[in-house]
């Protein structure tokens, strides 16, 4: 067993500790932090051998140590503290972090997973394909969180020297958004009308194609892509309609529209996968207006895949007011702020 | 998980009484190891890691003053207060002491368990849960 005897403990152990903190330590304070705390544990060693009434073993002045704690976590509480994103902005940062993610991450993610099931890969080749597409959307992700951590970082450092924080007008905050079941049965009679004139004029379409294409009808035929998805878009319109009757009867069931929706959408997700697989919307009377129906079939598919990306974000809303809602209707009842 | 929020707590509201101590004690001359001592002695043992550091905070702050001084043939900082720390700890005294008289104030019309209509007495503040358990550490 090592004893410190006549030479210094600090020597040795307590050196060894102290170039260990030191190596943490801005360069600045180091000698004269170390030099604190090599005093500091000299006196308690001093004080340790005094009650003793012998020299402290290298064990003792072990334990010693280890009780002050891990050199990283010593010298760490002589550094000033410091935060990438003050709680100012940390708020703000989080919100931003969550639309990225609610418009740009689950949207990709659900798109993928559809890409993938509808193409139904089943070679090796294939899905090694479809797994490099999901890394670099990863890529892609995280480059867009460390974007944006790193102009919050560069906000934040700014924002502290400007008074935009602390001046602010409470009058200029926006009204309090009461949504009451009266406005949600006018909202829903609006439904009802505009929803039987839609199902009215698409009833009407097959007879009257001039209603859908204008004048384009004496010259463009609809293709058959139409039949396969005429009577789901007449269920749509129907669906609408009786949503809008079910919110008038009942306005309290917060939780059934975004429910109803998800189902809606669903629906929709399968017309547009239709069309999207057909890609030949119109198909000329004639021979005069080939350049014609090329263009707008074209314009068609890409109508269609913007309403695919629309469906896959409106479907994310909607999940997410459904279990909103539905864990809002669980909860015991809240007063209203006003 | 109470034993973390009480230790989380307990941390929060004694921050502050730390602060207060250590400018009392330095009204005169300490150094690191012997202000320890002292504040452990009056039953406020303060861990080193918290000490050091807080020193030098407050010595930034103007509210302590320091030097390094040969004693017992060993170089050692002393602190003390400055005339801006001396302001300072008697206006956190006087916040201190309108804070306590305000919590008594708050305490006082506590109801007894047998007094107060429809109270609880399980959760009903018992006198011996006011009493210090142990020392502060």
């Amino acid at each position: 067993m090592t004893t410190y005897g006549t030479q210094p403990p600090s020597t040795d152990l307590i050196g060894r500790y102290l170039q260990a903190v030191g190596f943490w330590l801005p360069r600045k304070q180091k000698q004269d932090i170390l030099a604190e705390i090599s005093e500091d544990l000299r006196s308690q060693i001093e004080d340790r051998e005094s009650e003793l009434g012998r020299t402290m073993t290298e064990s003792e002045v072990s334990d010693l140590l280890k009780q002050r704690g891990r050199p990283i976590l010593v010298a760490g509480q002589f550094l000033p503290q410091r935060s990438l994103i003050g709680p100012a902005l940390y708020p703000i940062y989080v919100f931003v972090l969550k639309i990225v993610a609610l418009c740009y991450v689950i949207p990709w993610l659900l798109a993928w997973f559809g890409i993938l099931l509808f193409h139904r890969t089943e070679t090796a080749a294939h899905l090694s394909g479809e797994w490099h597409g999901l890394g670099t959307l990863w890529t892609i992700v995280f480059t867009q969180f460390g974007i944006i951590t790193l102009v919050f970082a560069a906000i934040d450092r700014v924002s502290i020297k400007t008074p935009c924080l602390s001046d602010w007008d409470p009058r200029k905050l926006p009204k309090l958004k009461v949504e009451t079941t009266t406005k949600r049965r006018a909202n829903a009679v609006g439904g009802v009308i505009f929803g039987i004139f839609g199902l009215l004029w698409l009833l009407a379409i097959p007879n009257y194609p001039f209603l859908i294409v204008g004048p384009a009808a004496y010259f463009l035929k609809a293709a058959p892509v139409w039949h396969t998805v005429y009577w789901p878009i007449v269920a749509l319109s129907i669906a609408s309609i009786f949503e809008a009757v079910v919110t008038l009867i009942r306005p309290q069931l917060t939780w059934f529209p975004p429910t109803f929706h998800i189902a809606t959408t669903l629906l929709s997700a399968w017309i547009v996968n239709a069309l999207l697989h057909t890609q030949t919307y119109v198909l000329p009377a004639n021979q005069d207006v080939v350049g014609l129906t090329r263009i707008l079939n074209l314009c068609i598919l890409i109508c269609a895949g913007i309403w695919a990306v629309c469906l896959v974000v409106g479907l994310v809303i909607y999940i997410w007011r459904a279990v909103r809602e539905i864990r809002r209707t669980m909860q015991p009842a809240t007063p209203h702020l006003a | 998980m109470e034993t973390e929020i009480f230790e989380n707590l307990r941390l929060e509201l004694r921050r502050g009484s730390l602060i207060l101590a250590v400018l009392a004690q330095l009204r005169t001359e300490h150094y690191g190891y012997a202000l320890r001592k002292a504040l452990e002695g009056h039953g406020l043992a303060i861990d080193e890691n918290t000490l050091y550091p807080l020193l030098r905070r407050l010595e930034t702050q103007g509210l302590l003053v320091s030097h390094w001084r040969e004693e017992d043939k060993r170089n050692k900082r002393f602190y003390r207060l400055s005339p801006q720390g001396e302001i300072v700890l008697y206006q956190l005294l006087n916040e201190n002491e309108a804070m306590h008289k305000a919590i008594d104030r708050i305490m006082a019309p506590v109801p007894s368990p047998q007094t107060a209509p429809g109270a609880n007495p399980e959760t009903a503040l018992q006198p011996e849960m006011l009493e210090p358990k142990e020392q502060l550490q």
